[in-house]
């Protein structure tokens, strides 16, 4: 019997949630939250999920019907979901060693003690997540990481469990046969769509298929990590713990692309973007200390448009030295898209990718050709935003700054459009909670 | 930070001396040095004095005086800490009719009663199938005496700007577009 095992907490509908923690009138609705500019549904209460309503669904092609069923629907509020998820694993960092946060609502921990004790302390912790910041976790217990992922899948989708399910609770009589085959490939931690649709092919359809592979074999024909993949299955624990989704990380490229509220038409919309997401970029860049040598930017139309087919444009400038300098990569993306505009494309996306990424401490080259750093600007900006908030310094122009609570952020009429943002209840003074008395 | 070459400039020529003596980068001053430097460690911190929990405490406001014989008055901040267990006698905020509101906790017995502190107010006293759904303990209130000192919220309204010789009168008086681009009462003035 394993003695070590590994605890996957995970929180149930954390965007929907959160939206409830603030506001209890919307606790017991159907309520979705939105993407990015209000696109499709990311995160679904329990009551909008028995309405049949599934995860990436266009919003317009159900608001409608929404309506009818009075579903609630609410946009991304990024703010408030750090907020709560930095304090939810605060919370649980403090009753189980090597917390790992895999993203803003999941975390493995690696228990000490047996699967008993591992469970109590597990339930106590789940109280206190849920009373603290009034998130519902979910808790997987296994040997494995992978098959916690599914014991964690079990424990959200059956009420019985209370919440917490452990590896044994689901294998005692048969190895977890029964459940392995119920589950499909692509829902086994680690399995992309590709691969899943290779696996397919060779007649691998559940988990239990996959878990009876010889892994050499299929390390021969696929890769090192589908063989670890189907040991983890068998319990054997053999995936690392990702370091880089705690602490060290460092991007090979770094990408940030968004929606527009509205279209763009003209390059110097288009130009105001992309310098403005350059400078999201590079304070990325030098978030993890690293230098970039490509800025490449790329613009695209709606995939959905009535009123154009869908067209992309894609320019990328190679950096004579590498740098993480605002103004220089800024520079860098306006220049990008020079001349590759259509005037009469009504762009929806931009996106700033910064590609060749060198870290800053250890990167050397000959005396006179030395890397082109940053001189102190971005401390500046940092030091106006804390004090003044975001999107009232930046470089170049970047647009009119909205007067509106959404685009205040982000400061142009192209910004990110939402509408149905709920209040950032833990960031902003002026949107803190009211407790009514009266 | 020292390069490579302010290093090497600061070393006399060999001819000049036998010895090769380094400047100080720094200036040295001269004087008893500072005592305090050893014992300061940043000024005590509000936050950390009154919050117990920072994970689980939120700070909200206050709408209304059903609580103002218990000193809290409509626009006070509360802090608000969840990890807490409700006690008999603490201030709590409780969800009634999908609102947040705040008021006392009472035992009557084994009933639990919201107690307004104010007579205007009368108490809620929860039917036996309802469920009293408490949202978390309130430890402490701030309110504000001095209510021009308060931030975020109506500020006076910022001076004209001057910009000299903008126009051939000899200074135009140009009103900021903005308002809110001035509300801190102007560069260096106050908060750091």
């Amino acid at each position: 019997m394993q003695e070590h095992p590994i605890v996957l907490a995970d929180a149930n509908n954390f965007y929907a949630s959160c939206e409830a923690v603030f506001h209890p009138e919307v606790a017991g609705k159907p309520l979705v939250v939105l993407s990015n500019n209000d696109g499709c549904v990311v995160s679904r209460s329990y009551e909008a999920k028995a309405l049949g309503i599934a995860n990436g669904t266009p919003w317009f092609t159900i608001r409608q019907e929404a309506a009818y069923d009075q579903v609630i629907a609410r946009s991304s509020n990024y703010e408030l979901y750090g907020s709560l998820s930095r304090r939810m694993m605060s919370i649980m960092s403090g009753f189980l060693p090597g917390q790992e946060v895999y993203s803003i609502d999941e975390c493995f921990m690696h228990s000490p003690w047996d699967i008993e004790r591992t469970r109590r302390i597990a339930a106590v912790m789940r109280r206190a997540v849920l009373q603290g910041v009034g998130i519902p976790v979910s808790i997987g217990i296994a040997p494995t990481k992978t098959l916690a992922k599914i014991t964690n899948h079990w424990a959200k989708r059956h009420p019985s469990s209370r919440g917490i399910t452990t590896w044994g609770d689901l294998s005692r009589d048969d190895q977890g046969t029964a459940v392995l085959s119920s589950i499909e490939i692509d829902d086994v931690w680690g399995i992309g769509r590709r691969l899943a649709k290779r696996l397919r092919g060779l007649g691998i359809r559940q988990a239990a298929q996959l878990r009876d592979q010889d892994p050499v074999n299929m390390r021969r024909r696929f890769s090192v990590q589908l063989e670890r993949t189907i040991l983890e299955l068998r319990g054997i624990p053999c995936i690392a713990d990702d370091n880089d989704a705690t602490g060290g990380k460092r991007d090979c490229q770094i990408l940030c692309s968004r929606m527009f509220g509205t279209p763009i038409l003209g390059e110097e919309g288009l130009r105001q973007a992309a310098s403005v997401y350059a400078q999201y970029a590079c304070r990325r860049l030098q978030r993890q200390h690293s230098l970039c040598t490509r800025v490449s930017v790329f613009c695209a139309s709606s995939p959905f448009s009535k009123h154009d087919q869908y067209s992309s444009v894609c320019g990328s400038i190679l950096l004579q030295d590498p740098s993480d300098d605002p103004v220089i990569i800024s520079a860098a993306a306006r220049q990008a898209l020079h001349g590759r505009i259509t005037p009469s494309v009504r762009y929806v996306r931009v996106g700033v990718m910064l590609t060749g990424l060198v870290d800053a401490a250890s990167y050397d080259t000959l005396p006179a050709l030395g890397a082109r750093t940053d001189s102190g600007l971005s401390e500046v900006f940092e030091q106006v935003a804390r004090r003044f908030g975001p999107a009232h310094v930046g470089i170049g122009f970047a647009g009119i700054r909205g007067d509106g609570r959404n685009n205040g952020d982000t400061g142009a009429a192209w910004a990110m459009r939402r509408e149905m943002l709920s209040s950032r209840c833990t960031t902003r003074w002026d949107e803190m909670p009211v407790v009514r008395a009266d | 930070m020292a390069r490579l070459s302010d290093v090497i400039s600061s070393i006399h020529p060999a001819s000049e001396s036998p010895v090769p003596v380094p400047q100080a980068l720094e200036a040295v001053h001269a004087g008893f040095p500072s005592v305090a430097q050893d014992y300061f460690d940043g000024d005590f911190s509000l936050d950390e004095h009154i919050i117990m929990h920072p994970d689980t405490t939120f700070i909200v406001t206050v709408a209304g005086d059903s609580m103002q014989n218990a000193g809290i008055w409509d626009g006070d901040l509360l802090v608000v800490d969840r990890a807490l267990d409700p006690q008999d006698g603490d201030v709590v905020v409780a969800v009634l009719d999908d609102e947040l509101t705040v008021k006392r906790l009472v035992m009557h017995g084994h009933t639990p009663v919201l107690h307004p502190e104010n007579p205007a107010y009368p108490d809620f006293i929860p039917s036996p199938d309802q469920d009293l759904l408490i949202w978390g303990v309130v430890t402490g209130n701030y309110h504000w005496q001095r209510k021009t000192a308060q931030r975020h919220v109506e500020q006076p309204v910022p001076p004209s700007v001057t910009y000299p010789g903008a126009k051939s009168s000899g200074g135009a008086t140009v009103a900021p577009k903005h308002p809110g681009a001035y509300r801190h009462g102007g560069w260096g003035s106050r908060h750091v």
